[in-house]
């Protein structure tokens, strides 16, 4: 494994937030039904509650939750923003018509980039996030507290009205910028432990599917320095009407653009 | 959510070294005045949705590629583009009109619009026969129909509508018989409804060797 | 001026207001409201002078089995493998039935919106077969639910209780399910056609002997209602309700309308003098002069 790596998209998530989503509550098991219909296969529901239903795709990387409040979709680690897209717009119109949502808000879609490092090597990670200069702090507050700076964390957060598919909505915009540590979790479900008889013919190939996943090394930077991208709209919409397809890949291509602009500062700064 | 399944901690290097220790007084409770709850105005807008198991959400290891991408997503942008396409020519209209009926000149943007919904009626975009029904129900009003406002807006409703739509179903077409009603559009045209058309057409029996033959009304 | 003579003065002073005038509309009528826009333009501007309008389960047992059975049976031909349009209207319209001319209808007013100046290759043809099969996929529902939710303000049919007014066409996969089954008592029929004909027909038979001679309908819709009053096992079908369709009709609107509207005149007026309904006579007179 590389000691470095470029910046490169570990995460993406999309979320909705539903208003009046209330027949959640009376139709979660038709929408987990058409979702298993319409979507590609692999798709398996995990446990559903009235707090909740999930499904995930484990051939995808993708999960999918909902309730009554929201939908999110997300695609972990291993990135395809085509299947994550076509996913994620087929389930939101699935929920939308079940459900009867006449008005969501809130849309957002996040794009986490990651830099790797090893184990050893949070250090190099923080002094490169220091270096990136994103967020400089002042040197008389450096000089308050005495020493170098050895980590940063920032949040930046910007906000503007603008017009969008002929409506006025309200745009914000937030990067996370930090070093973290991670531990992968091999994938487990409990239905690897059932006999394959128990299980139906879509589920029995999705769990074999993620049974050979799980003898997979995974390849993973213990180490990393993480952006987070994330772009909403702070407006309501109606949910027919709603342009989620020119949504998402609008956020998409601002996230890469960004992530192109910082890999050139880097390049500035080397 | 990377947080949630890859076990992170943001490094404790940027993280607090002390814990807040609460000092506890003989026959008080712990937390005074209720506690005290904190929320960023940083915070992110995408909500994290709490599922009962964590059994079940381990991730996909990485892996070099996926399979093919899908498919549906090309025949969504060829669609896509059609539809912005239609829309862009309903916007020429604006000088075209006189009164309410679409002049002469807008003839040319009529014929441009028809030939793009041919072209609509052919992409295989949704499942089944959705898109298709969609395009004959619209072409049953335009076709051959002395075009007027109430055509021009519910063509735009409805490709407004359709152009968003990733999944097409009976509620599309349903939608589009909706739209037809509000504009005052007989719904029934081309079918029981004797159409008022522009020309009349007939089919003609012509002998495959007589090349002097006239097909026009 | 005392109270009393207030209150005289008053009532007879106050306005008079008119009965609602309550409209019962033949099948025929309900049809030329789609059928051309010269027609419906007429008959909705009479409509305006009524304060209700009402048509029956009888009727729109009529309107299944001419209107929506004909864009059926159109379709029905349209969805066969390789059809062609020319050739599926040639073979449809070769073949001599009741309701030949809508057939011709629906066929031409497709061409009118699908055609255009071309030769019609092989390739057009099954485009055009296409493009007509999609259209009547999705008009045969709509026509159904203009006829039972829109088109009135009620479809009375407490009276008979028609059950194959009631059913939908439904599409399966491909095609339509059967339009209009035969009625079983029992199994799919529940109405009330044989009692309502053995309490009201002998009367009404009796206003209308004057006039049966002249109306083969009319002797049509006699031979029904005596099968019922010489047979006490008697259980009609939709095809003999509908022989008797025009007594039924007016029939199951005894006593809720107080005008009917129908082109023929032949058989409502007296229909409309034995049940007590004003007749209104729908003509078309600049049709015949255009």
């Amino acid at each position: 494994m590389p000691s470095h790596s470029p910046f490169r998209v570990h995460h993406l998530q999309a979320s909705v937030h539903f208003i009046q989503g209330y027949r959640y509550l009376d139709r979660c098991g038709e929408a987990l039904i058409k979702l298993e219909n319409i979507l590609e296969k692999g798709w398996l529901p995990s446990e559903t509650t009235p707090k909740a239903g999930s499904l995930k795709n484990d051939q995808l990387g993708l999960t999918a939750s909902f309730n009554s409040e929201a939908l999110t979709v997300s695609q972990i680690e291993f990135i395809s923003f085509e299947h994550f897209f076509d996913q994620a717009c087929k389930i939101f119109e699935t929920l939308v018509r079940t459900f009867e949502i006449k008005e969501i808000n809130l849309p957002s879609i996040k794009v986490v980039f990651q830099k790797g490092f090893k184990d050893d090597e949070v250090e190099e990670a923080s002094q490169h996030l220091i270096k990136m200069r994103l967020c400089t702090p002042n040197g008389g507050l450096v000089a308050l507290l005495g020493g170098k700076p050895e980590a940063l964390e920032f949040v930046l957060v910007t906000a503007e009205d603008l017009e969008w598919n002929q409506e006025r909505v309200h745009q914000r915009r937030r990067m996370q910028s930090q070093v973290i540590r991670q531990e992968r979790q091999p994938p487990f479900d409990e239905r690897l432990l059932r006999r394959a008889r128990q299980l139906g013919k879509q589920q029995r190939a999705a769990i074999a599917a993620l049974m050979q996943l799980r003898r997979q090394v995974p390849e993973i930077f213990p180490v990393a320095v993480q952006l987070d991208l994330e772009h909403s709209f702070e407006t309501e919409f109606g949910a027919e009407a709603f342009d989620l397809p020119a949504f998402l890949e609008q956020g998409w291509t601002w996230a890469e653009s960004v992530s192109s602009g910082l890999t050139r500062l880097e390049g500035e700064k080397k | 959510m990377a947080e949630q399944r890859f076990l992170t901690n943001s490094v404790s290097w940027a993280g607090p070294a002390t814990r807040e220790a609460e000092p506890i007084a003989k026959g008080e409770p712990a937390a005074r005045g209720g506690q005290k709850i904190e929320r960023s105005i940083s915070e992110p807008s995408s909500l994290k949705i709490a599922t009962s198991s964590v059994a079940g959400e381990g991730q996909a290891s990485r892996r070099r590629g996926l399979e093919k991408p899908p498919k549906d997503i090309a025949v969504y942008r060829t669609f896509r583009r059609l539809c912005d396409r239609i829309l862009d020519e309903l916007g020429k209209f604006g000088p075209f009109f006189a009164g309410d009926q679409v002049s002469d000149e807008g003839v040319e943007v009529v014929a441009e619009i028809e030939a793009l919904l041919e072209e609509l009626y052919t992409c295989p975009h949704g499942q089944g026969e959705f898109l298709k029904r969609v395009v004959v129900a619209v072409q049953s009003q335009v076709n051959n129909a002395d075009w007027d406002r109430r055509h021009v807006t519910f063509l735009r409703e409805i490709i407004r509508f359709l152009r968003v739509r990733y999944l097409l179903d009976e509620g599309t077409v349903d939608a589009c018989y909706d739209l037809m009603k509000e504009q005052g559009l007989d719904r029934f045209r081309g079918t029981i409804g004797e159409p008022r058309a522009v020309k009349r057409y007939r089919l003609e029996e012509v002998d495959e060797n007589d090349k002097s033959r006239e097909t026009n009304d | 001026m005392t109270n009393q003579e207030k209150q005289m003065t008053e009532t007879s002073t106050a306005p008079v207001t008119a009965p609602p005038r309550r409209a019962l509309l033949d099948t025929t009528v309900q049809l030329d409201r789609r059928k051309t826009a010269s027609r419906q333009k007429k008959i909705e501007s009479l409509l305006k002078e009524f304060d209700w309008k009402f048509s029956t389960g009888i009727s729109l047992l009529e309107f299944k089995a001419t209107v929506i059975q004909e864009c059926l049976t159109i379709h029905n031909q349209l969805r066969r493998s390789g059809a062609r349009f020319t050739r599926v209207r040639d073979a449809l319209l070769e073949k001599k039935g009741q309701q030949i001319s809508l057939r011709a209808h629906i066929f031409n007013n497709v061409l009118q919106v699908f055609a255009g100046s071309f030769d019609i290759t092989e390739e057009k043809d099954h485009l055009l077969a296409e493009k007509a099969r999609l259209l009547l996929e999705n008009i045969i529902p709509r026509l159904y639910d203009w006829f039972a939710k829109e088109s009135v303000d009620t479809v009375l049919n407490a009276r008979l209780d028609c059950d194959r007014a009631k059913e939908p066409p439904r599409k399966k996969t491909a095609a339509f399910e059967v339009n209009i089954p035969e009625c079983k008592r029992g199994k799919n029929k529940f109405c009330h056609v044989e009692e309502v004909i053995r309490e009201e027909g002998p009367r009404l038979l009796k206003s209308l002997e004057p006039h049966v001679a002249a109306s083969e309908q009319l002797q049509r819709a006699a031979e029904v209602f005596q099968s019922v009053f010489t047979n006490p096992k008697a259980d009609l079908s939709h095809s003999n309700c509908r022989n008797a369709g025009d007594c039924l009709i007016t029939l199951e609107a005894k006593g809720k309308a107080t005008h009917a509207l129908s082109s023929n005149a032949k058989e409502w007026k007296p229909l409309s003098d034995a049940l007590g309904f004003e007749f209104v006579h729908i003509t078309y007179p600049e049709e015949k002069t255009a």
